[in-house]
């Protein structure tokens, strides 16, 4: 661009076009043929037409860096330019809006000096490809030490004007200079101590990156001829005006450029004006040139070089020393100066450099703060949670641009870190707890994981999360350890089935309704079926359960829905719940969060046609999970989760003794509770012909009774009930009202009356332990039926959480139990419905906080009895 | 809303002295003073204002403009004289403090990247010159303080300018934010701190006639939009436009008098009083979580200033410095 504007300055006189589509800082030439002088106008990002030019072109790019970054590598740009114009130049003209000299200037000049140094040789390497050009030059780099002058573009109001020409303060003291002039002095004075102090003006010109004139005015302030001018130059300002100007001369002149003249024309014929200050400088340099030492030095000429070239070698200088400027700073034989440059856009960018370093030297700090006490592996809602720790650690510390490139690092490496061995395996089993080992895959399934382009193997194991509980087996009679169960089969069937061959395989069992085809051949269009029905469902019953993703990852191997009830927050597997505590967070920290879903994704892939599809053959299919009301009738589970069996006679319990020697029971809560059910339908004489037995206790008990108490003179009979509780420890207990454990049996006469018509709680706080006691679930429906002509019905509705989905056996009408038995209903395990398991309370429920029941109504009476 | 403010003079005047003028805050070397503690009460309905910008840019005549309960009323904090001006001599050093019957604490500070500021330093040839490598840098450095210090104690900055806009003035202001250090607790088991930024007002001063026109309105706003878009300082109203206050040239009302000088369109005292109704509603966030006496105010002002002071964060920044 630069060759461009160089040849249209030389050869074009009208160039003050806007030139707005440049991003880079753009000089501007122009050449005056009549007084053979070249004025170069530098305007960049600093000025702030361009400013908000460039801003506004920019605008994507500050939305997502930020100011400080866009604004460091403009000011970088803008030394450039400004490195080459002291290069080029004889007199530059430092332009300010106010009437202040600002110090951000000693921080540029500064760099651009140790710059100038740096890159002489390199310089010195260009202009000897010049001919013509003398030795001095060559040596020096630029034609003189060039005299900066200051023009400040107003004043304060006081002075402006004619104003500042004289005091007008009556108590004022006299002096010599007008105010204007005092004003001038003082900044020259201020600029003079300054550049001093720093050390970018000496006593030998030679070595400055510039001078200013001991002897002469440097400092030119606008007082606007008249006061309205003011405000017109305000305006001028606005639209087009840089803060740096630069001129260079190439012979004789006389009158300042056009470039002034535009808004000056009115004060041209004025004493005051900067052309006429200008003028006097250019002058001395045509006639001398400039000779800026101080001190001692002044009149020594030595190391003062001055040239005054031809226009044409100036422009093939110019041409060349922009190049060298503004080449990349990749090129392999300008190493040298590559590397001054480098110095120079670390000296502009300062706050990318700070930002940087400062994030660098977080980084380690946060990571740390994320390793520390990790264990050997763990789950992404801890790797999250430990996370967010180092993000805020980190995010009190890390400042400016760069902080979010390393704050993704941080989340990298830190994911990294999880991820390479220390991922946790996600499963949660059935009873809320999670699978303890490292990542794995199942037995049968791909062990490959692709990890970006590595491919891992993953070892191949069963979940387990390393808890047993005790449980005892259908019947009630053995226990036995359990693992803590991930599949619903281990749950509600396999283990009862493998205890059954020890225990109860001989009893008579009463069968459930189970799906009976051979289990084989499970394709995963079969999987989509149940997404369908559930899918279905969820619409009409929002409150349901999360949703089965996991359902439809192609698996060979069927498993069943295990992610956890929505309603136990604690716990919640799913990569979509994992991110809820990150939330309100920063986005960043989000965005990172992103990465997390590995696997996630993939299941919400079926799409509507196949699934409609698939719903047209839904009738020949079966249940993955159990069977609730909401279940689509005719679908049966494939395996059953309940057990009704028969452990004999009803002699077999003993009211006096209780439940004599089964495992785990407590000893003051074995006992049933009697139930007198009313015969109403029989009269005495059918009674006694065929069930002698009833009247025969009838006669037995008036006779006990106490002479006060009423006359009863119904008759009834009795049926035993127990509702039997079981903690994970092993521990059994009936209870003998619907939310207290059994005391003693001996006064519980009429207890069960009250219990069948009410609901039962789920669970309950075992006994075994009074502080933090663990939650016992009801497992076990003890029920004896008496010898009379009555049917004891069971049909047992469990609703696991309030509001939830109601379990039930699968019978079409309720079961009848035959007459003078022991009956042992063994309730389900883990209830396991549409959308997962529902996971027991972690700590017992209370009345504002209640968890499942068994609905009333689960045991019954029927009179309309008929044998066989 | 009268009623309250009565209530509010009552107990001040009972309780504490009044303060005529502004006193020294920080003064001239960097060193907080606690002079004020003196004026400040248990009360915990109190705004705090603070003012930057560069030199001689109005921010001594715009704070005075919110100090005042009365326009007639005296300055409080000393404004630029003739000779100031003509001398192109800085007025404010350090940070001043004043806080008025309303309990408005207002702060007032030395201008920025001021070439005179600079000047004086050299010449009383202070000893923290070189506290940063070189005086330039101290400056800069001491500049960047201030503003975090603003930053962190005010419910509301105020960047006033008397020009369109000054790229190194927002370059550094943006420094500032980046830099500013968190204030530590009292409590130290308190975790939570979070980052406080206030809310931040660009009052461009000294407008002239044709710079209230909407075009030009609008023209620094996009800027400023665009500029800030990045920041945390709360810039945003709530039409997601920057806050920007235009002041025009206090002279301009005698523009009749003085010869061929054009009348601002906008009225001084009226867009004073707008820029009041502006800033006084502004909804104040806290600084810290638990509630803050005024005097509780100062010992946060104290701390933040000696966290500023030590932060590792300057020094690190100076170091890069050219």
């Amino acid at each position: 661009f630069i060759d461009q504007v160089i040849g249209r300055s030389v050869f074009g006189p009208s160039d003050f076009i806007d030139n707005d589509e440049s991003i880079e800082p753009l000089i501007e030439g122009y050449f005056c043929p009549e007084r053979d002088c070249v004025f170069l106008h530098m305007r960049s990002w600093m000025d702030t037409y361009s400013l908000a030019e460039k801003c506004r072109q920019a605008d994507e790019y500050l939305q997502h860096k930020g100011i400080l970054a866009f604004w460091s590598s403009r000011r970088y740009e803008h030394a450039r330019a400004a490195l080459a114009l002291f290069h080029l130049s004889h007199i530059m003209v430092c332009c300010s809006p106010g009437h202040t000299f600002d110090i951000s200037y000693v921080h540029l000049f500064k760099s651009l000096d140790n710059l100038r140094n740096k890159i002489q040789p390199a310089v010195a390497d260009v202009l000897k490809t010049v001919p013509g050009i003398p030795k001095d030059w060559i040596n020096h780099g630029r034609p003189c030490s060039p005299r900066v002058l200051f023009l400040f573009l107003s004043c304060p109001t006081a002075l402006r004007g004619t104003r500042g020409s004289r005091d007008e303060r009556r108590d004022a003291k006299p002096h010599k200079h007008p105010p204007i002039k005092r004003l001038e002095y003082s900044l020259e004075d201020q600029i003079y101590r300054i550049l001093r102090k720093a050390r970018i003006i000496t006593n030998v010109a030679a070595n400055s990156l510039f001078a200013v004139p001991s002897n002469q005015e440097f400092v030119y302030v606008e007082t606007g001829s008249q006061g309205t001018g003011m405000d017109t130059q305000a305006t001028l300002i606005n639209n087009c005006f840089s803060l740096m100007g630069a001129q260079d001369i190439s012979d004789v002149t006389s009158d300042p450029g056009p470039f002034y003249t535009q808004f000056l024309t009115e004060e041209n014929r004025e004493k005051r004006c900067f052309g006429h200050f200008l003028r006097e400088h250019i002058n001395i340099g045509f006639e001398r040139g400039f000779s800026d030492n101080i001190s001692k030095h002044v009149g020594h000429s030595g190391g003062n070089q001055w040239e005054v070239p031809t226009l044409g070698v100036w422009v093939e200088i110019a041409d060349k020393l922009f190049d060298l400027f503004t080449e990349e700073l990749t090129s392999e034989e300008g190493q040298k100066h590559s590397e001054a440059m480098m110095t120079l856009r670390d000296d502009m960018e300062t706050e990318i450099m700070f930002s940087e370093l400062r994030c660098k030297k977080i980084l380690p700090t946060a990571i740390s703060a994320y390793t520390d006490g990790l264990p050997p592996h763990y789950t992404a809602e801890y790797h999250n949670a430990k996370l967010l720790g180092a993000m805020s650690m980190y995010s009190m510390q890390a400042r400016g641009p760069a902080s979010e490139k390393f704050a993704e690092v941080l989340a990298a490496e830190c994911t990294n870190y999880w991820q390479s061995g220390r991922q946790m395996c996600e499963e949660i089993s059935l009873t809320g707890n999670h699978c303890t080992a490292r990542r794995h895959t199942l037995p049968g399934q791909d062990n490959m994981l692709e990890v970006g382009n590595t491919k891992k193997i993953l070892p191949t194991m069963q979940h387990s999360s390393g808890v047993q509980y005790i449980a005892a087996c259908n019947c009630g009679r053995r226990q036995a350890n359990r693992e803590d169960p991930f599949k619903l089969v281990d749950a509600n069937y396999n283990f009862y089935q493998q205890l059954e061959e020890e225990c109860c395989k001989d009893l008579e069992h009463v069968s459930f309704p189970e799906y009976s085809p051979a289990k084989v051949n499970l394709v995963p269009t079969e999987k989509i079926v149940v997404e369908v029905v559930e899918k279905k469902e969820e619409e009409e019953k929002e409150d349901v359960e999360v949703s089965v993703n996991e359902t439809v990852v192609p698996e060979v191997q069927v498993e069943e829905p295990s992610d956890s009830d929505e309603k136990k927050e604690e716990k919640d597997p799913s990569p979509e719940r994992v991110e809820t505590p990150a939330e309100d967070e920063a986005e960043i920290i989000l965005e990172v969060l992103e990465n997390l879903h590995i696997e996630g994704s993939a299941g919400k892939s079926p799409s509507k046609v196949a699934s409609l599809l698939a719903r047209t053959s839904s009738q020949v299919e079966f249940l993955t999970h159990m069977k609730t009301l909401s279940s689509p009738p005719g679908l049966k589970p494939e395996f059953p989760s309940w057990s009704l069996v028969m452990i004999g006679s009803s002699h077999l319990y003993s009211h006096s003794s209780g439940l004599g020697a089964q495992p785990g029971f407590m000893s003051s809560s074995k006992f049933l509770l009697p139930w007198e059910v009313p015969l109403t339908k029989l009269s005495t004489a059918e009674l006694n012909e065929k069930w002698p037995n009833i009247l025969e206790n009838a006669a037995k008990r008036a006779s006990l009774r106490a002479p006060d108490e009423p006359v009863d003179n119904r008759i009834t009979v009795k049926v035993f009930i127990g509702y039997e509780y079981e903690c994970p420890r092993g521990h059994r207990f009936m209870v003998s009202a619907p939310d207290k454990p059994m005391k003693s049996s001996s006064t519980m006469r009429e207890a069960a009356n009250k219990l069948v018509v009410c609901d039962l709680p789920l669970y309950m706080a075992c006994p075994c332990r009074i502080t933090k006691p663990p939650v016992a679930q009801l497992t076990r429906l003890h029920v004896v039926t008496p010898k009379a002509p009555l049917w004891v019905t069971i049909n047992p509705q469990i609703q696991p959480s309030p509001g939830g989905p109601i379990f039930v056996t699968g019978w079409d009408v309720p079961h009848k139990l035959s007459i003078n038995s022991y009956w042992v209903l063994r309730l389900p395990y883990v209830y396991c419905g549409e959308g997962g398991a529902h996971l027991p309370p972690v700590i017992p429920p209370t009345a504002e906080n209640p968890a499942g029941c068994l609905l009333k109504g689960s045991v019954c009476f029927d009179e309309d009895f008929s044998e066989g | 809303v009268s009623k309250v403010v009565n209530r509010r003079d009552s107990v001040s005047d009972k309780a504490v002295p009044k303060l005529r003028q502004a006193i020294k805050f920080v003064d001239e070397n960097h060193v907080f003073c606690d002079g004020i503690n003196e004026f400040m009460t248990d009360n915990t309905d109190f705004i705090v204002i603070g003012v930057f910008g560069l030199q001689n840019a109005g921010k001594s005549t715009i704070i005075n403009a919110l100090a005042k309960l009365c326009p007639e009323e005296e300055d409080i904090f000393r404004v630029q004289g003739f000779e100031h001006q003509m001398l192109a001599e800085h007025c404010t050093n350090g940070i001043d403090i004043y806080v008025n019957a309303r309990r408005f604490i207002l702060l007032d500070c030395q201008p920025l990247l001021s070439a005179s500021v600079m000047d004086r330093t050299i010449q009383l040839e202070k000893k923290y010159t070189s506290e940063f490598n070189s005086t330039e840098n101290t400056m800069e450095v001491h500049s960047l303080q201030q503003i975090g210090f603003l930053f962190s104690v005010c419910h509301t900055v105020l960047l006033v300018q008397d020009w369109f806009t000054d790229v190194n003035l927002i370059r550094m202001v943006m420094a500032a934010e980046m830099l500013k250090p968190v204030t530590p607790t009292v409590n130290a088991e308190d975790k939570t701190v979070t980052e406080y930024f206030p809310h931040f007002v660009i009052v461009q001063n000294k407008a002239e006639f044709t710079d209230t026109e909407p075009e030009y309105v609008e023209e620094i706003e996009g800027l400023y939009a665009r500029v800030l878009k990045k920041s945390r300082l709360q810039w945003r109203k709530e039409d997601e436009r920057p806050l920007v206050v235009m002041i025009p040239d206090q002279e301009g009302e005698r523009a009749d008098e003085l010869k061929n000088r054009m009348k601002p369109n906008e009225n001084f005292e009226e867009s004073v009083k707008t820029m009041r109704k502006t800033i006084f509603s502004l909804k104040r966030s806290p600084l810290t979580q638990a509630k803050l006496t005024e005097k509780g105010w100062v010992s946060l002002a104290n701390r933040t200033w000696d966290n500023i002071k030590n932060s590792a964060f300057y020094m690190e920044y100076s170091r890069l410095l050219p």
